[in-house]
């Protein structure tokens, strides 16, 4: 008998006596009146940023105004509007990102509650790029923020998707004695533009 | 063999150290309070979690083949351990067969459980953990000392110290966004040069086959993202039925570990990204005998958050090296003696039975009953020392008869008024060691209450 085998047998033998049923729940619902503004304020909470932009002909415009567009050397973007000076699919070996300043990805959901992006990096060619980037710009649609994460599950086709993230900020830690450093290992700064 | 009161005298030697600890991780729970009232459905969400969590243990062996079958359909490797020595071979055993040399590791307790780490040691391969805390831990040839917060017992300027003799940091500069940038620097150049990645579970999804893990530094996504090898490690209970349930347990973490709503990354993986080798080791290690303890399978519910560590009072005022298991506090405390009795015997005295850890408890975990239980047992099962059974044999003989309780009573109170308070203390030592001997009241309240029926 393998491990496996042993652990299942294990298990069905000493778990035969418990009955507990599987919860009927919903908590789809929420009390966030504003889903954008609250969306900005807990951005806002863990340190991150955002840019509400009126008039979507001018996010290009925008985003390309901010510093660290300005002070980046290497750009990587998945923004349809914006080409960043690297080539994120012709990026041979994630290793050859690791100068990479900054990163703009369009995303296609925001939750209020916690001011987190999903991205599905399913079919995306070196994932690296959300991590090892020094700053990440999040471009979203105002209609696409939701109010709380079972709202947001419940707009995730997990069928499909096989790789993703919610991110929620800039990284961060309060390792050394509790005190908050944002900008931790991943990027220092996250600014999510909402048109 | 570390008993936690004689462990303990050694932290509390230091007043103004213990006063800082328990200002430190009292901190923390009350960040986690105010975290939790933002959700008006934080109780409804608690008791969700307990209910999938329970029903995921009653039906475990179902889940974890669904599991399987859905992961090894998404071209994941999935392996089983059955204890600490078959987890640390299975993983030896990839890096090997893929020449690995370095490895970079988030954090993961299941890891430490099994001595992941001096065992690949050993055997020559380079093994750095990437969360900061832990690699403040490593450097210092220690074990962490809280599971969320590895080193909440240190100060900046002992960090300072050490990031000066290993990162060459400037002498005296303890600000922690220094240190903490330098460490960005150390760990980036230590994720380039890994031959692989390792990182916990912090839930694994038995609809998708895929598993969740939730960080705030970004370190375990660099550590699996760059090495073409990411090997997820472990423990069975960490299963949950659904992705939707995800959406009950990410409200839950992050606001019970640290007061967050949610950590900065919650990565889900299903598939190897191109390229690469996924592989999950499942790991046993006692638990499956846990499922058929009746007084503790519940604590197979955990989720690692930390909370009831936070709120201890006693974790608080003595320091996770205290304890004897790898994982200290209120849960370390329920499951370390499954690992061994005789070696955790300490454990679930050093408790006031105060029940704050269930009250904080996600998944809401009867913590100090189960506490309670291991009393029981160990009692039972380990000789206690002769002055404690024997009192505790009198003192039972004397309450079950009315007489001689008023009779034992009564001497007692006239032994100690004549007694001098020295010897007295001698007597019941160490109960007295910080406490004095309390005033006996003239009356005793049955004297009193007679008085007054007349």
């Amino acid at each position: 008998m393998n491990s496996r085998e042993y652990i299942l047998a294990k298990i069905a033998e000493k778990n035969k006596s418990l009955q507990f049923d599987y919860p009927e729940y919903n908590f789809e619902y929420s009390s966030i009146v504003d889903p954008i503004q609250s969306f900005c304020a807990s951005l806002e909470l863990v340190g991150g940023k955002s840019i509400l932009v009126e008039n979507s002909k001018r996010l290009s415009i925008s985003i390309k105004n901010t510093d660290v567009f300005k002070n980046a050397k290497e750009i990587a973007s998945l923004y349809k509007n914006i080409t960043g000076n690297i080539e994120l699919s012709l990026s041979e070996n994630p290793h050859s990102l690791k100068n990479l300043d900054l990163m703009i990805v369009e995303v296609e959901l925001g939750v209020a509650e916690n001011g987190a992006v999903w991205i599905d990096t399913t079919d995306m060619k070196n994932r690296i790029c959300l991590f090892i980037c020094q700053h990440l710009i999040f471009v979203l649609k105002k209609e696409s923020i939701v109010s709380n994460m079972q709202q947001a599950y419940n707009k995730l086709n997990f069928s499909k998707i096989k790789n993703g993230y919610f991110i929620s900020g800039p990284s961060k830690t309060a390792d050394i004695e509790q005190s908050l450093v944002i900008g931790a290992q991943g990027a220092r700064s996250c600014t999510v533009f909402i048109y | 063999m570390k008993t936690h009161s004689v462990e303990a005298s050694k932290f509390t030697s230091n007043p103004e150290r213990v006063h800082w600890h328990d200002k430190a991780l009292w901190f923390v729970r009350e960040k986690r309070d105010k975290a939790s009232r933002r959700i008006d459905e934080w109780e409804e969400l608690r008791k969700t979690a307990s209910q999938i969590k329970l029903h995921t243990i009653a039906n475990l062996d179902k889940y974890l083949t669904e599991f399987e079958a859905n992961a090894q359909a998404n071209g994941i490797i999935v392996h089983w351990a059955l204890d600490a020595n078959e987890h640390n071979q299975i993983v030896y055993d990839i890096l090997q067969k893929k020449n690995v040399k370095k490895l970079v590791k988030s954090k993961s307790m299941l890891t430490e459980e099994c001595g992941l780490n001096p065992f690949l040691e050993t055997r020559g391969i380079e093994v750095i953990d990437t969360d900061l805390g832990e690699r403040i831990v490593q450097l210092r040839k220690e074990h962490p000392s809280h599971i969320v917060l590895p080193a909440i017992h240190l100060k900046k300027e002992e960090v300072g110290q050490l990031f000066e003799k290993y990162l060459g940091t400037e002498k005296e500069n303890s600000d922690p966004t220094y240190l903490t940038e330098a460490a960005r620097g150390h760990l980036r150049e230590k994720f380039l040069e890994a031959d692989a990645g390792l990182t916990g579970v912090n839930f694994a999804i038995a609809e998708t086959g895929g598993f969740v893990v939730c960080t705030n530094e970004g370190n375990a996504d660099l550590g699996n993202s760059l090495p073409d090898l990411h090997i997820a490690c472990m423990g069975i209970e960490k299963l949950i039925p659904k992705v939707n349930d995800l959406s009950v347990f990410l409200r839950l973490l992050a606001a019970s570990a640290t007061g967050q709503v949610i950590t900065t990354y919650s990565s889900h993986f299903m598939k190897p990204k191109i390229g690469q080798e996924l592989h999950i080791v499942l790991v046993d290690n006692g638990r499956s005998n846990i499922i058929g303890e009746e007084e503790f399978y519940r604590a197979l519910s955990c989720i690692r958050c930390g909370a009831c560590i936070n709120t201890c009072p006693v974790y608080r005022r003595s320091g996770g090296h205290s304890y004897s298991y790898i994982i200290p506090g209120p849960i370390g405390t329920v499951l370390g003696p499954h690992r061994g009795m005789n070696e955790h015997n300490s454990l679930a005295f050093a408790s006031t039975l105060c029940g704050s850890c269930s009250d904080v408890c996600p998944v809401k975990i009867n913590i100090h009953e189960q506490i309670f239980y291991w009393r029981q047992r160990i009692v039972q099962s380990i000789p206690q020392p002769i002055l404690k059974s024997l009192s505790m044999k009198l003192t039972s003989y004397l309450f079950q008869s009315p007489t001689l309780y008023k009779i034992g009573t009564k001497f007692a109170k006239f032994a100690l008024s004549v007694l001098p308070s020295s010897l007295v203390k001698k007597l019941v030592k160490p109960w007295s060691q910080h406490r004095e001997i309390p005033k006996i009241a003239n009356k005793s309240f049955k004297e009193m209450y007679e008085e007054e029926k007349k």
